[in-house]
């Protein structure tokens, strides 16, 4: 299948980025051969508004059968079911692509079926014994 | 914003911002920062007219925390809805070309491949979308965005909006708060205009056509800080009035104030201390100068209201 | 990292003050950066007695321009114009403070002569703040689009946390319940609403709530000057209780919170031992345990 995953970098060793509509780029990648299709330079990423929205018109228009990320807002989650394509979330931005698409293949994220109706919160966060509110900055979705 | 108007025409901006096309004399009320005794000023100043006779219609133009009318003890009635056009988009005569998406600047469209467009972001109702779509696929709906109100009570009539919870359009709901009431205002002798904190759209729409403002501050920094970025925007809408400094007793240093004042030819025409009768009033949504007409606050309004009219009414 | 802000429907509640105040409370155990997006008439900085750092201009509003050389003076632009932002007779004339770059204009126009571009309408100052890093939004007096500039103050407040490792963001924000309120309550984790014990805070109070509740972010009430009015006081429990808020503090009233201001200096720092300062801390801390309690 044709996946789109959010990146940090145009190159399948670079870090995920976890926010879809925020994203630098979007890696299209043929899961069967692992070959990078397309680089997409995400140009809604700095729009003042509806950035989801745009984001998911542009990679619907590469004709792309899924997407994963970390986490899809609810208008791009909207955007993306009305295209028919399948979203995939929770993708760390501690992972490269290239494992992110490893784990996929085993198919360790799941597949979203409705938008996430809670803001997105991170694995891990809150206060650990002693001192720090949380660490890290992965988004997830709450359980 | 003298960055954004092209030289020439700050004038007939101004002059358009200025024009009213009835007499009834209008008096803003505003103050920069938040909490200073905006709608306290405004209110007893209406009342106070009132109570001399004259016919006055109170705007309150804080449409996202309007609180005039607790302030009154009124109950607000004769509600109109305020609308925006929400594109409705007929699949059965859309081509699928896309046009409105990309006019869209706010992303609001989305369309999925060889359909017709869906409508999931934010939409502020410019219609772009209408005036790109060859086949008038895309029809005008309405969205209600906030309501405006008019209640009476004898010679005080209070006009209020209200933005709808969760939305973003206040500035359309001022805009049609002030059409109101710009329409009817023959039937009064003076309008009093309320507005929101803050020195941006809505304010500047709030004051607009004000033929005098009453700047209300407090001697705090924080005060004095919000009370120069109000003077500054009143200097580019080239409106006049005078200041009105509350709490004039709270532990600040009044000479800020008065300094900023004087930097923008205003004067301060009454200094009020906190009072006990004034909160007592605040909270049981009775005007001081209808409630304690003797206590030192009501005389201040009652001498400001009576300057008013002196300056306008007679 | 966690993202925490302050609100409160009425303005001149005390938000500046409280978030001064958690700001110092928390720099003593945390990492903190402060955000202002009060960009109407930012105060936070007053309040901390903070030192400007740098300033930087930025474009987040969009606006028409008409090239005058190809205008033939149809005035179809003014006739489209759905926030009657273009005046004129003969001549359109564009007036910038409502103008929203919606860009109808430039879709009607016959000789292609207006022109939507990025115009600067505010700027990011970054001051410093004792432990703390404070990042503010000020809007140019008379611009618009208030709501993007708090959306790229609170970007660069997360990336100013992200770089120093900060556990914790609190942000001032504006007052009413409009676009910079809506902006400042987007991706946040916690929103506390300040009021007060009168029946103007409580109305407005309500109004903020459902904002707050259609973004589904849990929030906790800060009852400041809550000595002023027994009546009103119990009135803001009941409305607390029936919706199932937490009270996280109730701040009395008394002269150090004015004097504290006056000076310069959060109220926790100039006054340590006064009843509102011990209050404040108890905020401190029932939110860092609400924070702590989030999935």
């Amino acid at each position: 299948m044709k996946l789109c995953v959010s990146s940090t970098g145009k190159d399948i060793g670079s870090w995920v980025d976890t926010t879809f509509g925020r994203a630098p780029y979007f890696l299209i990648i043929d899961t069967e051969t692992m070959d990078v299709v397309e680089v997409v330079e995400n140009t809604a990423a700095t729009a003042g508004h509806g950035a989801g929205i745009a984001a998911a018109q542009l990679v619907s228009d590469k004709g792309v059968d899924g997407v994963l990320t970390g986490y899809v807002g609810p208008n791009a989650y909207n955007a993306l079911h009305a295209a028919g394509i399948s979203i995939f979330e929770g993708a760390s931005s501690q992972e490269t692509v290239k494992e992110a698409i490893a784990k996929f293949k085993k198919d360790e994220y799941h597949k979203a079926s409705a938008p996430s109706e809670v803001p997105p919160c991170e694995p891990g966060r809150g206060k650990g014994p002693g001192r720090g509110m949380g660490r890290g900055r992965g988004k997830c979705r709450r359980p | 914003m003298q960055k954004t108007i092209e030289g020439n025409f700050q004038s007939e901006i101004i002059a358009a911002y200025h024009e009213k096309n009835f007499e009834t004399p209008v008096i803003g009320v505003t103050g920069g920062k938040g909490g200073v005794g905006k709608t306290t000023v405004a209110v007893n100043i209406a009342c106070a007219l009132v109570n001399m006779g004259y016919k006055v219609a109170l705007v309150d133009a804080d449409v996202d925390a309007p609180n005039a009318a607790i302030l009154l003890g009124m109950t607000l009635e004769n509600s109109l809805d305020v609308f925006i056009t929400r594109p409705l988009i007929n699949e059965s005569k859309c081509n699928s070309c896309g046009a409105c998406v990309e006019v869209c600047r706010l992303n609001a469209l989305f369309l999925p491949k060889d359909k017709a467009p869906v409508l999931l972001g934010a939409c502020n109702g410019c219609e772009a979308c209408l005036l790109v779509c060859e086949t008038n696929a895309i029809h005008r709906g309405k969205k209600t965005v906030g309501k405006t109100y008019k209640t009476n009570r004898g010679n005080l009539t209070l006009y209020t909006g209200e933005l709808i919870p969760s939305l973003e359009e206040s500035a359309i709901v001022v805009e049609k708060l002030k059409e109101r009431i710009f329409q009817e205002a023959a039937d009064f002798d003076i309008i009093v205009v309320d507005t929101s904190p803050g020195a941006h759209c809505n304010v500047i729409k709030a004051l607009q056509g004000s033929d005098s403002v009453i700047t209300v501050t407090e001697p705090t920094p924080l005060g004095a800080h919000d009370f120069e970025l109000i003077l500054k925007l009143l200097d580019i809408f080239e409106l006049k009035g005078t200041a009105f400094l509350n709490r004039a007793d709270l532990p600040s240093p009044k000479d800020a104030v008065q300094k900023i004042a004087q930097d923008h030819n205003t004067t301060v025409a009454a200094e009020l201390n906190t009072d006990d009768l004034l909160i007592k009033s605040y909270v049981s949504g009775d005007p001081i100068v209808t409630m304690f007409p003797e206590a030192a606050s009501a005389i201040t309004f009652v001498r400001l209201a009576h300057e008013i009219a002196q300056e306008y009414l007679i | 990292m966690r993202e925490v802000v302050i609100l409160s429907g009425k303005g001149g509640v005390g938000k500046s003050s409280i978030v001064g105040s958690l700001g110092v409370i928390y720099a003593r155990k945390y990492k903190v950066v402060l955000a202002d997006t009060d960009v109407d008439a930012p105060n936070l900085n007053l309040v901390l007695g903070a030192k400007l750092r740098n300033s930087e201009e930025i474009a987040a509003s969009f606006k028409s321009f008409i090239n005058y050389d190809k205008c033939i003076g149809c005035m179809m632009c003014s006739d489209v114009c759905k926030f009657s932002s273009i005046i004129g007779v003969d001549l359109p004339i564009i007036i910038p403070y409502s103008c929203e770059g919606c860009g109808a204009c430039s879709v009607i126009c016959p000789e292609d002569a207006i022109e939507i571009k990025e115009v600067v309408n505010g700027q990011l100052n970054i001051f410093d703040a004792e432990n703390m890093l404070l990042v503010a939004g000020e809007l140019h007096i008379g611009e618009t689009s208030s709501g993007r500039l708090v959306d790229i103050v609170k970007k660069r407040a997360r990336q100013e946390a992200e770089h120093c490792h900060a556990e914790i963001i609190c942000t001032d924000g504006p007052p009413g319940i409009g676009c910079p309120v809506i902006a400042s309550v987007k991706g946040a984790d916690y929103v506390v609403l300040v009021t007060e014990p009168t029946p103007a805070a409580l109305n407005d109070l309500k109004r903020v709530v459902e904002v707050v509740k259609h973004f589904r972010t849990p929030l906790g009430i800060a009852l400041n000057r809550s000595n002023i009015h027994p009546e009103s006081n119990r009135a803001i429990k009941q409305f607390s209780q029936d919706n199932g808020f937490f009270i996280l503090s109730e701040i009395p009233y008394d002269k150090s919170m004015p004097m504290a201001v006056a000076n310069a200096q959060p109220v926790v720092s100039a006054y340590p031992a006064a009843p509102a300062s011990l209050a404040l801390r108890k905020l401190a801390e029932a939110l860092s345990e609400r924070i702590n309690a989030l999935s």
